[in-house]
């Protein structure tokens, strides 16, 4: 076994991460080759000064970790345990309100109800001719409204029927047969 | 070798916090410690460890029953500071207020006496502390989490490749390659150890 086979494997080595044949090897390598030798105890040195480390923390600091910790831990529980908690109805409550407020509020915007708003066409504004009165009648409205001019038209031919019948009283019946211009004798 | 608790935890557990906390109770100081050598400073070590055990409740009805808690949470750990190193790598570097300013890296700091401990042995102690965890913290973080998690956590290579998610042999070249970038970095301190054995 050459020195850049061994070095290459002395980090395992020194875990005892290597097979039994593999130890040997580089085991007897080692006892003969100064260099290799040196490099394996700086490496063992270096395993020494991590593994001696001291643990970083002081007591204050666990503590504090500690109750951070569980703090977030209790109180998340109590929501996630619970899928069902009153509290998460109210959150749904609210957000379905908030959504139903933006709705109508679009929606005011969309269709305006004011005859003032930009958003109305006028007879000015229109880039086509606008008739001034609502663009809709109800039906009934509609209806009405023929019924009356309906009974308006009776009523007109009534009061010609009534002139007519007038005029035939106190005046004489027309003579179709006369010629106009000639004088009748009575 | 490491001992590691296995759980024997029926599934849907009516007390799995209580049992999730007992878990973490026993771990908790070895998780800290390995997020610490990770990310080097306290603040990022409490936020990675934090953030991993509310992942790991989360899904602690995911555990397998039977595995080991402290790998899996270690696995947690480890991505997410993968994840981390990998967005804090695409912002750019924020200079710290608490830290001191590069032009004044050179000033001794105000020097409070601690008679707590042999004052010779805790500095040299305290100073090689932080000069391997400023040399860990040169490693690229593949070889970092590879080297703690052998050297300072105590797992074998086979543990190794279940936490990280890779094969036996990239846990071997791993750590074989960050050990030897850290001896570079070491050197001073390797060749004094090597004056006072001879």
């Amino acid at each position: 076994m050459n020195c850049h086979r061994v070095q290459s494997l002395l980090s395992a080595y020194l875990d005892q991460e290597l097979s039994p044949e593999e130890q040997r090897l580089v085991r007897n390598h080692i006892f003969h080759c100064p260099a290799c030798a040196e490099n394996y105890e700086d490496l063992s040195h270096i395993k020494s000064y991590l593994g001696n480390l001291e643990p970083p923390i002081d007591q204050r600091d666990l503590d504090l970790l500690d109750r951070f910790l569980f703090d977030h831990l209790h109180a998340a529980s109590s929501f996630t345990a619970n899928p069902w908690h009153p509290l998460l109805w109210w959150k749904r409550l609210a957000l379905t309100g908030a959504c139903v407020l933006l709705f109508l509020l679009t929606a005011f915007y969309l269709f305006p109800v004011e005859q003032t708003s930009p958003m109305t066409l006028t007879p000015d504004t229109a880039p086509f001719s606008v008739s001034s009165g609502p663009p809709y009648q109800p039906v009934i409205e509609v209806k009405a409204k023929a019924d009356v001019n309906f009974l308006a038209e009776d009523g007109k031919e009534k009061e010609e029927e009534e002139k007519k019948r007038e005029n035939e009283h106190y005046f004489w019946r027309e003579q179709s047969h006369l010629v106009k211009g000639v004088p009748v004798s009575r | 070798m490491l001992q590691t608790e296995t759980l024997s935890l029926a599934r849907p557990a009516p007390d799995a916090l209580d049992e999730f906390e007992k878990q973490v109770k026993i771990y908790e100081k070895a998780f800290y410690h390995f997020a610490f050598r990770l990310t080097g400073n306290h603040d990022d070590a409490q936020d990675l460890t934090q953030e991993a055990l509310l992942k790991a409740y989360r899904a602690f009805h995911c555990f397998k029953t039977g595995t080991a808690f402290d790998r899996w949470v270690y696995q947690i750990i480890y991505r997410l500071f993968i994840d981390q190193y990998r967005k804090k790598r695409r912002r750019p570097f924020v200079a710290s207020l608490d830290e001191t300013p590069p032009h004044l890296d050179q000033e001794k700091p105000k020097e409070v006496p601690d008679y707590t401990k042999l004052p010779e042995d805790f500095a040299l102690r305290h100073e090689l502390g932080e000069t391997i965890q400023k040399a860990l913290l040169r490693l690229p973080e593949e070889f970092r989490a590879a080297v703690v998690l052998c050297d300072v956590q105590g797992f074998s290579y086979e543990e190794i490749s279940n936490i990280l998610q890779c094969s036996l042999g990239t846990v071997r070249s791993r750590i074989h390659r960050g050990r030897r970038q850290l001896r570079e970095y070491l050197q001073p301190y390797l060749s004094a150890e090597r004056g006072k054995n001879q």
